[in-house]
């Protein structure tokens, strides 16, 4: 299998390595000869994966709600990936920090132990390391903006918290077992009872008759598995869409976390973007100006709006989006091309993508409101060890 | 302090015009009975001595020093200027609390003028929903020391302004920062005129600031137009507390000097501060910045109270040092020492008097660092009371400078 990736070239040996060993190879780059895409990868349902320990799991959603884990003690991880909201944010884009909006729709962080990339752009590594997003999470100034290492001193003043990362980790509270809580917590966020993934486990009455017509026009006709495919319904790789940009990319504090996050990524012309320049941040190649990663399509009903930006409010939108080619746009994949769909093969699309959302998990934001939250305790001072 | 200026002449004054023309000779200046300073002149210049050793004399404060690196425009007297563009941005940047993480945090949040440009709490505050281990120092004459902070752990105000934005006092990250004030259009100007661009936000503004810092000076204080003549400027009882300064009452030991500071660094045995044992909040801003420090593990796990120079040497003789204080100003920034745990001039007084404090460090590492400069002074009250008066002698004229209204950023971006 001949598969060439946009993403891959920013890794040096190693992960050229990494990707020989998982038995792929490259291809040559695909602009030099008539587009040769790759075959996609066959959709497969959520594996059976190990969960953590009880404890750590207990200690680690604890922790996502946690406010006292950013800067200012006003933001959590839930705040931005909110339960009830597909553990998302339901606007367009994200808010930030307080003092800071952020310029990107906030993703789930919904079976994010599987995904291969982070961030709309994929500049960052998944595979089964999460305590490195985490890291980045607390730390990030248009996220929480958290001293690490002042953190785990705010935590060992709570009883409750020393009493919990001794069971999970027989430690005391740290910045490095704080990010691997909260990654460990990320692993039980797995899509449960898919009827998706049950059709494909043999459930042939898992999916409705429309979401198989919709099923055969994802393969078939609307050509979408060709990048959204694998058991994430996604390649791993960025493209080029057409994605409008947001108007609201303008908005000051928007601009700000753009212009600070981009100039710390280096990119080039960071103070005159006038759009999000996606993976170009990351190789800067003008030919990725634009780019960003492939989402994965798993619980996609419930984490309106769409796209990097929150431009499309709907399934249907985006249906509608894909039909009519995407809008222009330098280098936009060929394959985000005029579909012709009819409006009934667009609702048997959507009924498909909804068929990609499993049961709620039944974790309740209200469960951890602040009120609900263990309480700074006075320690003895003069005498005891710190 | 107008009412000092119609008083007697000093003895203080008598003595130094009396022994100026000597090259090396030493006065025990007659005053009524009490025990007295001992004046030596060497080499033309004044010292006091005590326990056989030379301290300088106190001096009159000249200009600060300017960085070549950071030039800023000086009236003929070498004085930083107001109407230098630098100084101007630098002003509106002190007060702009876009340079912290959150943007509600400006330098003046903690070194307010009402206040002696610092704050009236024991320990100061920090960004909102965490708190701060020391006592707010006075930007006050900041401009004069080339060892900043209690622990003296920066050599300049441009080194020292990116650590109170980004650390404990702001937590700003420098990108963000950045990126804000490039989106305010009169902030472009204004490092266009006085930097040339707006390409280094940031490090610029610590310049600008710093040059603002420049222009925040006290000098016109009793004890400094006594110190450059003016004898009518320190009433009796003020020279009689001069005298006790330079002599019985040993401060001269360490506060000498145009700036009243050695800028050496000692263990006096101050006190604990209990709001570390009473207020979780304090326990966790107290162990962060202890944490941080990257001391090894036996000693983080014992500190207790502030080991001050420790935090940057690592050496465990400097346990417990501070930077010896300045002193100009003095009567606006109570409660005093590096936690605050003194709240007025009695206090310090008293405390200097009982020989200084029981040593923290012995307490808590078995060892002590403590001074032996400090001993017991036995002064009586009067002699208390006119030391006294000589410290409040040190201040002069408050500063207020006008709130300046801030430019703000547009609510859209436009684009060339
Ligand atoms: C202020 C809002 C906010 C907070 C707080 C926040 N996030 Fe996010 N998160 C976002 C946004 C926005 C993105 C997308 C950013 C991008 O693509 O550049 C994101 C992306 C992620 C991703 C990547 C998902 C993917 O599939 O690429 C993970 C994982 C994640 N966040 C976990 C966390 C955790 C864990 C915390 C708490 C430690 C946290 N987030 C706190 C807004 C937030
Ligand atoms: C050329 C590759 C490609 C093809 C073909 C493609 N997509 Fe996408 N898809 C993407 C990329 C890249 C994004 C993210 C774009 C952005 O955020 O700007 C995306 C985003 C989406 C999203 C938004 C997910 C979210 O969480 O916001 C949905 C839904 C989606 N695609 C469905 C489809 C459907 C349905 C089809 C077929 C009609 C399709 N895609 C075809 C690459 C593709
Ligand atoms: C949240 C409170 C806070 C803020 C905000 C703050 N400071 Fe401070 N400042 C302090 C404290 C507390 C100290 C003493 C800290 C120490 O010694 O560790 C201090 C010390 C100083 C000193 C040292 C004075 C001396 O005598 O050595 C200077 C100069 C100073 N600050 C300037 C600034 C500037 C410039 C800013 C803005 C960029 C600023 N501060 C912001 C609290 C603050
Ligand atoms: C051995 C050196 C030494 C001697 C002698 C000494 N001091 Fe100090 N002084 C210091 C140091 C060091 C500090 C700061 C200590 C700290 O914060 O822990 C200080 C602080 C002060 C302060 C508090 C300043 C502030 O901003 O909080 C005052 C007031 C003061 N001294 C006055 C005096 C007087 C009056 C005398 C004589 C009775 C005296 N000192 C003798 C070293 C000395």
């Amino acid at each position: 299998m001949m598969r060439e990736k946009n993403i891959s070239a920013r890794f040096s040996l190693v992960a050229g390595i990494r990707q020989l060993c998982a038995g792929v190879a490259f291809a040559l780059p695909v602009l030099l000869v008539a587009p040769a895409f790759a075959e996609p990868a066959p959709l497969a349902p959520l594996p059976d994966a190990e969960m953590p320990s009880a404890a750590k799991v207990k200690l680690g959603q604890l922790l996502f709600f946690e406010k006292r884990l950013s800067g200012d003690a006003d933001r959590s991880c839930a705040d931005c990936h909110i339960p009830e909201q597909g553990w998302a944010f339901p606007e367009q884009m994200s808010i930030g920090y307080p003092g800071t909006l952020h310029y990107r729709n906030a993703k789930t962080v919904m079976n994010v132990r599987f995904a291969e990339y982070f961030y709309w752009d994929g500049r960052l590594d998944g595979g089964n390391d999460l305590s490195t997003q985490a890291r980045d999470s607390m730390t990030d100034a248009h996220f929480m903006s958290a001293d690490g290492r002042i953190m785990g001193q705010r935590l060992k003043q709570i009883p409750e918290y020393v009493d919990l990362f001794k069971k999970a980790y027989n430690g005391e509270p740290y910045f490095g077992l704080i990010i691997k809580a909260l990654g460990d917590f990320e692993k039980t966020l797995v899509s449960k009872n898919v009827p998706f993934d049950n059709f494909l486990k043999g459930d042939s009455g898992a999916l409705s008759q429309q979401a198989k017509a919709g099923l055969n026009l994802f393969k078939g006709k609307a050509g979408c598995i060709q990048c959204h495919n694998g058991m994430m319904l996604s390649d791993g790789d960025v493209h080029v869409t057409g994605v409008p940009v947001n108007p609201d990319l303008f908005v000051t504090e928007r601009y700000t976390t753009l212009r600070s996050q981009q100039m710390f990524l280096g990119t080039p012309n960071y103070w005159n973007l006038k759009q999000d320049p996606g993976f170009f941040a990351v190789e800067k190649d003008r030919k990725y100006f634009g780019a960003f990663l492939t989402p994965s399509l798993r619980e996609v009903a419930t984490t309106a709006p769409y796209m990097h930006n929150g431009m499309l409010p709907t399934l249907e939108s985006v249906v509608d989006f894909y039909n009519k080619g995407g809008e222009t746009a330098n280098n936009k994949d060929p394959r985000i091309k005029p579909l012709g769909l009819s409006k009934n093969e667009k609702a048997a699309l959507v009924a498909f993508l909804k068929s990609l959302s499993g049961d709620d998990l039944g974790i309740k934001s209200a469960n951890f409101a602040e009120e609900n939250m263990p309480k700074y305790k006075l320690k003895q001072w003069i005498g005891e060890k710190n | 302090m107008q009412q000092y200026k119609d008083r007697e002449p000093g003895l203080f004054s008598q003595v130094q015009r009396a022994t100026a023309a000597l090259g090396l000779s030493l006065f025990v200046a007659a005053s009524a009975g009490a025990q007295t300073a001992v004046e030596v002149i060497k080499d033309g210049k004044t010292f006091f001595e005590i326990d056989g050793e030379l301290f300088p004399a106190l001096e009159a404060l000249g200009p600060p020093p300017i960085p070549r690196d950071n030039p800023q425009t000086v009236d003929a007297d070498g004085w930083p200027v107001k109407d230098d563009p630098k100084v101007k941005l630098g002003k509106l940047l002190f007060f702009e609390p876009a340079l912290s993480g959150d943007g509600s945090v400006s330098c003046q949040t903690c070194h307010v003028q009402g206040a002696g440009w610092a704050l009236n709490s024991a320990i100061s505050r920090s960004y909102p929903g965490q708190s701060h281990w020391r006592n707010s120092q006075s930007v006050i004459n900041a401009a004069y020391m080339s060892k900043l902070f209690w622990d003296g752990h920066k050599e300049s105000l441009e080194t020292q302004a990116p650590s109170a934005a980004k650390g404990l006092a702001g937590n700003g990250k420098t990108p963000m920062m950045s990126a804000r004030l490039q989106m305010i259009p009169e902030y472009v100007a204004m490092y266009k005129e006085a930097f040339g661009s707006i390409r280094n936000p940031t490090k610029d503004a610590w310049r600008a600031i710093s040059a603002f810092e420049r222009t925040l000076t006290s000098v016109d204080s009793p004890v400094d137009q006594y110190l450059r003549g003016d004898e009518d400027a320190l009433d009796e009882e003020q020279i009689r507390g001069l005298d006790l300064f330079n002599g019985k009452a040993r401060c001269i030991m360490c506060h000498n000097g145009p700036l009243a500071s050695d800028e050496k660094f000692y263990n006096l045995g101050v006190p604990r501060q209990p709001l570390f044992s009473d207020i979780p909040k304090n326990q966790i801003g107290f162990r962060s910045q202890t944490y941080s420090a990257g001391v090894p593990e036996e000693v983080f796990r014992s500190i207790k109270s502030d080991l001050g120079l420790y935090f940057k040497s690592h050496n465990k003789e400097d346990m417990g040092k501070f930077r010896t204080q300045p002193l100009r100003f003095i009567e606006y920034t109570p409660p005093y020492y590096h936690n605050g745990v003194l709240d007025d001039l009695e206090e310090v007084v008293d405390f200097y008097d009982q020989g200084g404090g029981d040593d923290y460090v012995l307490e808590d590492f078995g060892f002590s660092t403590k001074t032996r400069k400090l001993k017991k002074l036995n002064l009586t009250d009067d002699e208390k009371e006119d030391l006294i008066y000589f410290l409040e002698g040190f201040s002069g004229e408050e500063i207020f400078i006008s709130i300046p209204e801030l430019p703000k950023a547009p609510a859209r971006i436009s684009l060339r």
